[in-house]
């Protein structure tokens, strides 16, 4: 019934190629439509080429405080732009593209974190799942046993918590902006970054304390 | 952690945040997410491939994709899905577009549909209805179990099985298990008065609502705590649980389009789901308790499943006004046989 409108135009733009063309291929999906944009629009490559240069760090920082691994962090990260990408058309402003990477990158990082938790609880049980420390006694392993601390706290907060206290105080993003990001109301935001605050700072205490 | 005394409330925490994250250099990934978008068969592709799963997720997939991957050069904050072709067919509700599950919404922009299943009444009893909602993007898994448990319900022959109160903190996907996080153990038993029907029927509403969304037919799996809970409303929950076969579950006709309340002009396009006998779906459009036009669609099929059907009914000769469009699964015998058939009804309005 709805067949022939389902054709999207996200196929046809992922084909263009990144850097060569002057006008948007056919059905790309930008405002101009069929008549040409003699001003150039943004394309979906672009666009992507833009952010990641920007942002591409502080994502999968902010990922990795979110899932605490950093290749875990990466592919989160990368599946976000990809889903940014294909969705560009509806997006069409890099601010709101910006948004949506960050609204994916907190939810990815959520349902990575389930699907982890499932395996981690085996290798639990299976005699004790240590911190894998690179390096010896230095300054680097003493920075990663920190991080290794820092981020074991974030764990342990309620997943809300977390992504709050990631969201204001690493990308220092403002109250409705994470409202935004979280789909909560900023009530919620606010709520969350007190107690989630309150129970980091408890956590690091004895944490941090052992590595002084 | 040992300064106390910090000009800035928070300032501790940016510090320790930025200090454990700052050194890690990520990998370079641009060469692969641009291998991956360069892909053509992300995507689009999807709601065709998973039109395998049957009618009912076909078409949530369908509708999920248009809301999603459509090329509507409009402002997003119209709520009519992208991409239908006159913006008569309109799977989408045209009310409430910013979804909200009691929570601000920020963004009435990014929404998508989402199937919600509510419960009604047929001659065999209760069963599954589905209607579609907007909810925020980004959030539409857990939007969209909490639609189920709290409503709002659109239609009003509808109704959620679940105790008022009901609610669900999370909910995630991997691609195999949809797993719903339940936020206290309230929930754990079956309500006094509640049937054993009714509670299963209620744990379909979530599996069938939160499959649509996932366009896929993954079993849920309950969680408190983080760990399977063995009971949720006294159903047997220890497992992931599966979805029981549409035809026991779901009522045998089901409305998309016209939406309750919808306003229609020149022709209305009907459409929805139906197993029914050779697949003939009677459609009737009542203006009160009087037969204003009578019509009948033709479902793609009619045994073992519902089937999408969809017909386009010229009501320019109507005056305007209020109407309702009632559909029914065909009943040869006349009703001799049998309890008689199922139906759905949809009101709506012809415009001036």
């Amino acid at each position: 019934m709805i067949g022939p409108a389902c054709e999207p135009p996200g196929g046809v733009a992922r084909r263009t190629s990144v850097k060569t063309y002057t006008m948007p291929p056919p059905g790309a999906g930008h405002g101009a439509g069929a008549t040409m944009a003699v001003q150039p629009t943004l394309d979906a490559d672009s666009v992507v080429e833009q952010l990641y240069a920007a942002h591409w760090r502080s994502l999968v920082r902010l990922s990795l405080l979110l899932v605490r691994d950093t290749g875990t962090a990466e592919e989160v990260v990368q599946d976000a732009f990809v889903a940014m990408h294909g969705r560009w058309s509806r997006l069409r402003e890099p601010d709101k593209a910006l948004a949506y990477l960050r609204q994916a990158v907190v939810n990815r990082s959520r349902s990575a974190l389930r699907h982890r938790a499932v395996v981690e609880r085996h290798a639990r049980r299976e005699g004790g799942l240590a911190l894998v420390h690179e390096g010896g006694a230095d300054d680097a392993s003493l920075a990663a046993a920190r991080r290794d601390a820092v981020l074991d706290a974030m764990r342990r907060l309620p997943t809300r918590q977390r992504e709050v206290l990631a969201l204001r105080y690493y990308l220092e993003l403002s109250e409705a902006e994470i409202a935004e990001a979280l789909g909560i109301s900023s009530g919620a935001v606010k709520s969350h970054a007190s107690r989630g605050a309150a129970a980091l700072r408890t956590h690091l205490g004895n944490d941090l304390e052992d590595l002084r | 952690m040992n300064r106390h005394e910090q000009p800035q409330p928070g300032d501790d925490l940016r510090r320790v945040l930025r200090d454990a994250v700052d050194d890690v250099e990520p990998r370079p990934g641009l060469d692969a997410i641009r291998d991956r978008t360069r892909e053509p068969s992300r995507g689009p592709s999807r709601g065709w491939v998973l039109g395998a799963f049957g009618a009912a997720v076909a078409t949530a997939a369908v509708v999920a994709g248009v809301a999603v991957l459509g090329n509507d050069p409009r402002p997003t904050a119209d709520p009519s899905p992208a991409g239908t072709p006159s913006g008569q067919v309109s799977p989408a509700p045209t009310g409430d577009p910013d979804g909200d599950d009691g929570t601000a919404a920020p963004d009435p922009g990014e929404t998508v549909a989402v199937p919600v299943y509510f419960a009604g009444d047929t001659p065999q009893g209760t069963a599954l209805y589905r209607e579609f909602q907007r909810v925020d993007s980004g959030v539409e898994l857990v939007s969209a179990a909490n639609r189920v448990v709290r409503g709002p319900v659109t239609d009003p022959d509808y109704r959620t099985l679940w105790p008022e109160g009901s609610e669900f903190d999370e909910v995630t996907f991997d691609d195999e298990v949809i797993r719903v996080r339940l936020t206290d153990a309230s929930l754990h038993d079956r309500p006094a008065g509640m049937s054993e029907e009714d509670a299963e029927l209620a744990i379909e509403q979530v599996v069938y609502t939160l499959q649509g969304v996932v366009a896929a037919r993954a079993p849920v799996q309950f969680l408190l705590d983080g760990n399977p809970v063995d009971t949720v409303l006294g159903v047997p929950t220890s497992e992931p649980v599966a979805n029981r076969p549409q035809l026991e579950v779901l009522a045998h006709v089901n409305i998309t389009s016209p939406e309750q309340g919808e306003e229609v002009s020149g022709m209305l396009v009907a459409s929805g789901v139906a197993s029914s006998f050779e697949g003939t779906v009677p459609l009737k459009v009542m203006r009160g308790s009087e037969v204003v036009l009578e019509d009948f669609a033709t479902a793609e099929g009619w045994m073992g499943k519902l089937f999408p059907w969809q017909k386009s009914i010229d009501v320019a000769s109507l005056p305007p006004g209020d109407y309702t469009l009632v559909a029914s699964t065909d009943d040869p015998s006349g009703g001799a046989e049998g309890a008689g058939p199922h139906t759905d009804s949809k009101d709506f309005t012809i415009a001036d």
